[in-house]
């Protein structure tokens, strides 16, 4: 569960990011974050992973109380969220099993089960068979679903998107989306920081609005729209 | 951590070594060059302070006996350094380790003692033994016995040239005021005569010592320590700056993965491995290499250069201890611990930036 309750934060230079922003995402919901640019929803996913601390409030995540975390718990915090950044951040010098493995292996996962689950999770986002490939020989949306993979191989209860549709053709986006359905009905919770307005008429989930900060608006749908 | 987790981390440092190879040589070299410097300085002031401290004597300050002194007046000028000895700090001697009395009339403690003329002759015969002209000289008390000595103090004989002396053995000679001190107040025994006058005991000619030979061996020592110490301060600094730079250098070359690792969940300790790994390496292989390098050195160049500098070169008047036996210990680790210190050291300050929560 995610529970913001008056957060503010405030840049060291002064500048407020968000002011007083309270929402709850409760476990498996689906999330669309929308919002200009500047808005407010990149300071609110960083909160979300710790990048950036509170300046006032109360911040809950996946059980842990951040405004209060010590740093040496923060990678546990990580653990239990997969992030999907809008350059899908993949490694050039790296197959898209090592790319896979890699996110593994850096939280000291032994050799045998990362064996045993990359290959699965290749599977879920159907790239098994590119497994030997490196980045620059696949597609756009190749290249976001092996980020999904990515995220999700850790097993973590929260997925964060960000503009998962942001560099994928018109074509690419239901398959993206369609995969980030079968994500939360895994059971995890979805954030989707997205622009793309037709993806959220499209799928009638819970839609928070940013402007200036706060959050302006919360309903379920496209309605904010109007 | 898990085993799998260490070797996974020491092949992504040796990987680091490899992806840089310019920069790590210029610090293994840097490396190299700091701690042969150390090394050769160690080495130098070791040897110079074996082959002072086996020169005797050098601390010992040696009060010669007026030949014309019978046993009251020596008996009584020990009696004043006594009580010299007893006060300062320098000397490791008090009254309780003399006993004075007919059978000890003089002290004779390793640090405070009389040696009366005849031992000054027994002496002189060992060290010229085997010459003719020594051989001839025949027993001390072989000569005409000099009817006054009756507790050996003076010589036995007529024929002893030599004179008895006390012998006092300082502590250490680098409180030079207290040495002063001493000397000053040596010099200032009076006796009074049986006209009942106060008459100048200990002649300043007759005190002998090598308190300014010492004195100088000990400043060329302190200096070539001190520069030992700047040079090896310097070098240390300049070795963490280009070793820090190498790793810098490793490390930005993968900000994205360490960016993409921190926020994976991967620990600050984690990240870290690989650089300290890195650092380790250079550490420890140029220790390897300065290791030989001061073996070599040492062996085949400083011995004739601190030899050709005391003026005993082609002699085997210098001491110079077996590398293996005496400095290969002290050296190796000595090594490790700069390069290990450098190494860890530059790692973990080239990583502070990258790895903020």
């Amino acid at each position: 569960m995610i529970k913001f309750e008056n957060v503010s934060m405030e840049y060291s230079n002064g500048n407020a990011a968000l002011s007083d922003v309270s929402l709850q995402i409760d476990d498996g919901e689906f999330v669309f974050l929308v919002g200009h640019s500047g808005a407010g929803k990149t300071t609110l996913t960083k909160l979300l992973i710790c990048e950036e601390r509170v300046s006032s409030g109360r911040l809950e995540v996946n059980g842990f109380n951040l405004e209060k975390i010590r740093s040496g718990k923060i990678p546990k915090l990580r653990r239990t969220m997969g992030v999907v950044f809008q350059d899908f951040k993949l490694f050039d010098k790296m197959t898209v099993y090592e790319n896979v493995a890699f996110a593994m292996r850096v939280v000291g996962a032994k050799p045998s089960l990362i064996k045993k689950r990359v290959p699965f999770f290749l599977d879920v986002v159907g790239l098994g068979h590119k497994s030997d490939s490196f980045p620059d020989q696949l597609s756009g949306g190749e290249k976001q679903r092996v980020a999904f993979a990515r995220a999700l191989v850790n097993n973590p209860d929260t997925i964060i998107a960000d503009e998962p549709t942001g560099n994928v053709d018109t074509d690419l986006t239901e398959g993206i989306m369609e995969l980030l359905v079968k994500i939360n009905k895994l059971g995890k919770t979805v954030i989707v920081v997205t622009h793309d307005m037709n993806i959220i008429q499209q799928y009638k989930k819970r839609v928070i609005r940013i402007e200036n900060g706060t959050v302006v608006s919360d309903k379920i749908g496209g309605d904010f729209l109007e | 951590m898990k085993l799998s987790v260490i070797f996974y981390n020491i092949g992504q440092g040796i990987k680091g070594i490899f992806r840089n190879s310019v920069m790590t040589t210029a610090s293994l070299l840097v490396l190299i060059a700091c701690m042969i410097l150390v090394g050769t300085f160690y080495l130098t002031i070791d040897t110079i302070d074996r082959n002072f401290n086996a020169i005797d004597n050098l601390n010992v300050i040696e009060i010669m006996m007026d030949k014309n002194y019978g046993e009251n007046e020596i008996i009584e000028i020990g009696e004043k350094l006594a009580e010299i000895c007893d006060e300062a700090n320098i000397v490791d001697w008090d009254k309780s380790q003399w006993a004075k009395d007919d059978k000890n009339p003089v002290p004779k403690s390793d640090n405070f003692k009389y040696i009366s003329p005849d031992e000054h002759y027994e002496i002189f015969k060992e060290m010229y033994k085997g010459e003719a002209w020594v051989d001839a000289l025949g027993d001390s008390h072989d000569g005409e016995h000099d009817e006054g000595s009756h507790l050996g103090i003076t010589s036995s004989t007529h024929d002893n040239p030599l004179r008895g002396s006390y012998r006092i053995t300082f502590i250490n000679l680098s409180d030079f005021d207290a040495v002063s001190r001493v000397k000053n107040q040596i010099d200032s025994i009076t006796l009074t005569d049986a006209n009942g006058s106060e008459y100048d005991a200990v002649k300043t000619e007759d005190i002998k010592d090598h308190i300014e030979l010492y004195g100088n061996v000990m400043s060329i020592k302190n200096t070539l320590y001190i520069a030992g110490l700047w040079l090896m301060a310097i070098f240390l600094l300049i070795s963490l700056f280009v070793i820090m730079n190498t790793i810098k250098l490793g490390v930005f070359a993968r900000r994205n993965e360490i960016k993409f690792m921190r926020l994976c969940g991967a620990t600050k300790a984690f990240i870290r491995m690989p650089f300290l790994v890195e650092g380790i390496i250079i550490g420890v292989l140029s220790a390897a290499i300065s290791f030989g390098i001061e073996f070599y050195l040492y062996e085949y160049l400083l011995k004739d250069i601190i030899s050709s500098a005391t003026g005993t070169s082609g002699t085997s008047a210098i001491i110079s201890a077996p590398f293996w036996e005496e400095y290969s210990l002290i050296v190796a680790v000595g090594f490790l611990a700069i390069g290990l210190f450098a190494g860890i050291v530059s790692s973990s300050i080239s990583l502070k930036k990258y790895l903020k929560a």
